[in-house]
């Protein structure tokens, strides 16, 4: 079996100087999950699929855990904090072989992604680094022996997405919302939007121009922090919407959160309320990126 | 010549909810106990838990020698949360029940709530907290105490686990 290795650097130079922000994603796709199991352990964990990077999380402090029916670490040895703050200063790699990697063939490759998808496939460049399954450990070993490179797992991959305000789908996006109400409309490629050949267009192409009843925003507060499913109020104590992720931010020591709400809302600056453990607490619709980007971009 | 589908975006990244950071799991860290790889037990701080008794959900009570307990959560249930960055703490004078919900931890990735050890009223809080939530991973044992209460009934004191009961009740929950 042909495995593959994806290393997705976002920094410059290989990502390892890179002084802000650069998450290198470590991929390793095809990996045999069930096939691999060790018959003689039928434990609960057993059950569970594995990367070919499952000895090696443990072997570095991984605290595994269950993910989407995966052993995954959720963090090392240092603490969420420290690891969140070490991926927004230095470098740190992200197990991602749990996600899938597809290779589509034939004449029509473009034409079958743009019938599933929003964007303009043909301007996607290709930037991964693929290696064969076998050798992902030496590669992970090679690039975390430089000091600036640490290990990172799903929790500090949690609230750094948050922080950059990108969704989770199943929470902050899901069959029910449009790229429009999720204010993703720049995820949509121009050519698409004359063409309108992609699921769901008759909808939401209008809604480009036309608002929407509720959109996605960004909440900023202090105080308990906001988590999934907190009631977002109006300031005279009306439900405008619900929060579909949050947590306090380590980089700016505040509480962050994305969620819906009423169009009337959805404007930066605007003063609302969220209800926490059935208190209200004041919160101010804010831009996201919470935490300013520096992606790396050629 | 292939295109490759990259459904590699953060936000498809994440492809299905993440079990461990939705409330009804890893709200309960502390009683779900999830595979940890580590387990350093209470012994190190054996000198402030001479007089522990342990709930099943990793709170701690000691009897103060004026007669009302004191209240914090254990080593392994701090080690379980991680950096503790609020501490949602009750006001003095609340009435609380045995099992009661008295206020929640949160630490970046998940909250959770703080049960009563025993039946009594909230007779003081561990304001250092409000500024300083670390403390509680700092010093579990002593100066990350949340609150202190009367004990309205001792007889539920005797239910509590001791120390090396609560150390087999670890053991047991991390096999």
């Amino acid at each position: 079996m042909w495995a593959r290795l994806t290393v997705t650097v976002g920094g410059s130079g290989l990502g390892l100087r890179a002084s802000r922000e650069c998450l290198l994603r470590v991929t390793a796709v095809g990996c045999a999950g069930k096939r691999q199991q060790d018959r003689r352990d039928f434990s609960a964990e057993a059950a569970l699929k594995k990367t070919p990077l499952f000895d090696f999380h443990r072997n570095h402090g991984g605290k595994m855990v269950e993910f989407a029916g995966w052993s995954m670490p959720v963090q090392y040895k240092d603490s969420h904090i420290a690891s969140h703050m070490h991926t927004r200063e230095h470098c740190s790699i992200f197990d991602v072989s749990h996600m899938l990697q597809t290779k589509i063939h034939g004449k029509d490759r473009v034409k079958f992604m743009e019938s599933l998808v929003v964007a303009d496939i043909t301007e996607l460049k290709d930037n991964q680094i693929s290696v064969p399954r076998l050798r992902v450990v030496e590669l992970a070993e090679k690039l975390l022996s430089n000091s600036e490179v640490k290990l990172a797992g799903l929790g500090a991959r949690d609230s750094l997405r948050l922080e950059a305000g990108l969704c989770l789908y199943g929470n902050d996006i899901d069959e029910t919302t449009t790229p429009v109400e999720a204010s993703l409309v720049w995820t949509i490629g121009k050519r698409r939007r004359q063409t309108k050949d992609f699921p769901g267009a008759n909808i939401i192409v209008p809604q480009i121009k036309a608002k929407t009843a509720r959109r996605r925003v960004g909440l900023v507060s202090t105080g308990p922090p906001v988590r999934q499913h907190t009631p977002i109020l109006s300031p005279d104590g009306q439900v405008i919407g619900e929060v579909t992720s949050g947590c306090p931010s380590p980089c700016l020591k505040k509480n962050i959160a994305m969620g819906y709400v009423d169009a009337a809302f959805a404007k930066n600056g605007a003063a609302i309320q969220v209800e926490v453990r059935k208190k209200t607490v004041s919160a101010i619709v804010s831009k996201m990126p919470f935490v300013s980007t520096n992606y790396y971009s050629g | 010549m292939a295109a490759c589908g990259l459904f590699r975006s953060f936000s498809s990244g994440f492809s299905t909810v993440w079990p461990l950071l939705t409330r009804s799991a890893l709200f309960s860290p502390l009683r779900l106990a999830p595979t940890p790889y580590y387990g350093r037990t209470i012994a190190s701080s054996s000198r402030f838990s001479a007089a522990l008794k342990f709930t099943d959900k990793h709170e701690w009570v000691r009897v103060e020698d004026n007669g009302t307990g004191t209240v914090g959560i254990s080593n392994f249930a701090q080690e379980a949360l991680g950096d503790v960055v609020y501490c949602g703490l009750p006001e003095v004078g609340t009435q609380l029940a045995q099992q009661d919900e008295f206020g929640a931890l949160e630490s970046v990735k998940a909250a959770s709530e703080l049960y009563s050890p025993l039946t009594g009223e909230v007779v003081e809080v561990n304001t250092l907290l409000a500024d300083n939530p670390g403390l509680v991973n700092k010093s579990c044992y002593k100066d990350g105490w949340l609150m202190k209460m009367s004990i309205a009934n001792p007889a539920e004191l005797d239910a509590l686990m001791d120390e090396t009961a609560y150390e087999r009740y670890i053991r047991s929950i991390e096999d």
